[in-house]
């Protein structure tokens, strides 16, 4: 794959503000929204999407780096051949539940690495309990933190790591997991100290609130 | 909606506030331009907040009026609105309706009033078949779970959640749809809590349903708040923004505590 800085025309390093504005800048430009239908437009955008997941979504760390179609692999699973091909040919011989398993697990990993959660999720629960390991819980973890739940992604990781105490991808994801309170709270105490107040933002709509009480009698 | 999601003045400078003022007039102007005078009545802070995210994230033109409203006839005041307000104002419309039928079935008010809204509804359901899909089927769960006494809280905000991530996502095929819907999970969650927190000993008095479970006490309620504000707020800032970040921050880190704050001072 080509370099990610390269493509929204950075030198590596850039911080993350410069990342967005060359983003912002080129997707103003290659937009679908902007450019119709151009099939040369819309491949730039990918190509610049994909940059952008990977420098802001996936930010240095490898550890939940899965990769996606463009790129050369994700960690974990080397060596396994793509969910479709081997869903197809192991549709035949359908009986045996680890290969449903295997399959659910993959599809998983596919829908992570196009970013879509919900899916994965779907089709993680079609494992029964009993099939459930280590890499169940982290990955519904990962899918659940990306799909806005982080009181589920918690708990599916804290399983993960009940079951493979030493996994060190899992302690990672767990660490950014509750890195997240502690980012949040120390950005909310360094700059937003004021304490807040009834009059501080009803006297803004107040009028506003009025008038819907008038409104409501009269119409 | 309910109006959680909104600026903390205290923690916002002249500029700031000026501009989160014309974004909400500019929601009114085009409820009332689109809806009329019942239009306006469904105004709410929160669906001010998906505004500016959505026009911040796809740069969207920006138009501003400067008129008086007939609440303050004598002072004109800017209005700004882009197309994402009309998007906002028809899921606003969407909401106030199904929350109307709610009040209806549940205590029997707003009965009348949901039928003049119905027409309103209907239309927009026909522009937005996912969204008000997601608002009714979610609705009609919630309701379900309340009847059975449902105490799960995290649960039953996660209802919630799934509704509020359906109306963040404005453009169904785009990239940066998983984080609007991931947002709205997070906020809708966040506001489910918190209006049963703030409700809670009212509910109590009235002998209805409340879903925070006997025995939860204020930390275990701000700890759930806290997971969700913080996620919305990790979530929001990956996106490629750069129009209203101050404003968005104040409301993601500050302006959504401050009905939760002003419920402490009044305890206190």
């Amino acid at each position: 794959m080509t370099d990610p800085y390269r493509t929204l025309g950075l030198s590596p390093g850039a911080t993350d503000e410069d990342i967005k504005k060359a983003y912002k800048r080129l997707a103003k430009k290659y937009h679908p929204d902007v450019t119709g239908n151009d099939p040369k437009a819309a491949k730039m955008m990918q190509e610049i999407n994909a940059a952008y997941d990977e420098l802001i979504n996936h930010k240095g760390s490898s550890s939940y780096h899965y990769g996606g179609q463009q790129r050369s692999g994700y960690s974990g699973y080397s060596g396994n051949s793509g969910y479709n091909s081997s869903y197809n040919s192991q549709n035949n011989s359908y009986q045996t539940g680890d290969d449903e398993v295997t399959n659910a697990m993959r599809a998983a990993v596919n829908f992570i690495n196009s970013r879509q959660y919900w899916q994965a999720l779907n089709a993680l629960s079609s494992v029964p309990s009993s099939k459930r390991n280590g890499r169940w819980y982290y990955l519904s973890s990962i899918a659940k933190s990306y799909s806005g739940d982080n009181i589920g992604a918690k708990g599916d990781i804290y399983e993960a790591l009940r079951r493979e105490p030493q996994n060190e991808q899992y302690k990672t994801f767990r660490d950014r997991l509750e890195n997240t309170n502690t980012t949040y709270n120390s950005y909310r105490t360094t700059n937003y100290g004021k304490s807040n107040s009834l009059g501080g933002f009803l006297s803004c709509c107040l009028p506003c609130l009025i008038y819907n009480l008038l409104c409501n009698l009269c119409c | 909606m309910f109006g959680y999601i909104l600026l903390s003045k205290a923690n916002a400078n002249k500029q700031e506030t000026k501009e989160y003022r014309a974004h909400y007039c500019g929601l009114c102007h085009v409820l009332k331009e689109k809806y009329g005078k019942k239009g306006m009545m469904s105004l709410s802070y929160d669906m001010v907040f998906l505004e500016l995210l959505l026009s911040d994230l796809y740069d969207q033109e920006r138009e501003t009026v400067t008129e008086s409203c007939p609440v303050h006839p004598l002072s004109r005041h800017q209005a700004t609105f882009t197309s994402a307000s009309r998007y906002a104002a028809d899921m606003e419309i969407l909401l106030y309706y199904y929350s109307l039928l709610d009040n209806a079935y549940d205590e029997k008010k707003d009965i009348k009033k949901a039928e003049e809204y119905k027409n309103y509804a209907e239309n927009v359901s026909r522009l937005y078949p996912r969204e008000a899909k997601a608002v009714k089927d979610g609705l009609i769960k919630i309701h379900e779970e309340e009847e059975k006494n449902n105490k799960d809280l995290v649960y039953m905000s996660s209802l919630f959640g799934n509704i509020l991530g359906e109306i963040f996502v404005w453009k169904k095929d785009d990239f940066f749809a998983p984080e609007l819907r991931a947002i709205g999970e997070s906020i809708g969650r966040f506001v489910y809590i918190m209006d049963a927190w703030c409700d809670k000993e009212k509910d109590k008095k009235k002998g209805i349903y409340n879903p925070i479970p006997e025995g939860m006490d204020k930390d275990e309620v701000h700890s759930l708040l806290l997971e969700s504000a913080a996620s919305a707020s990790e979530t929001f800032e990956r996106l490629p923004l750069d129009e209203y970040v101050p404003i968005l921050r104040n409301i993601l880190y500050s302006g959504i505590w401050v009905k939760y704050e002003i419920k402490e001072k009044k305890n206190d």
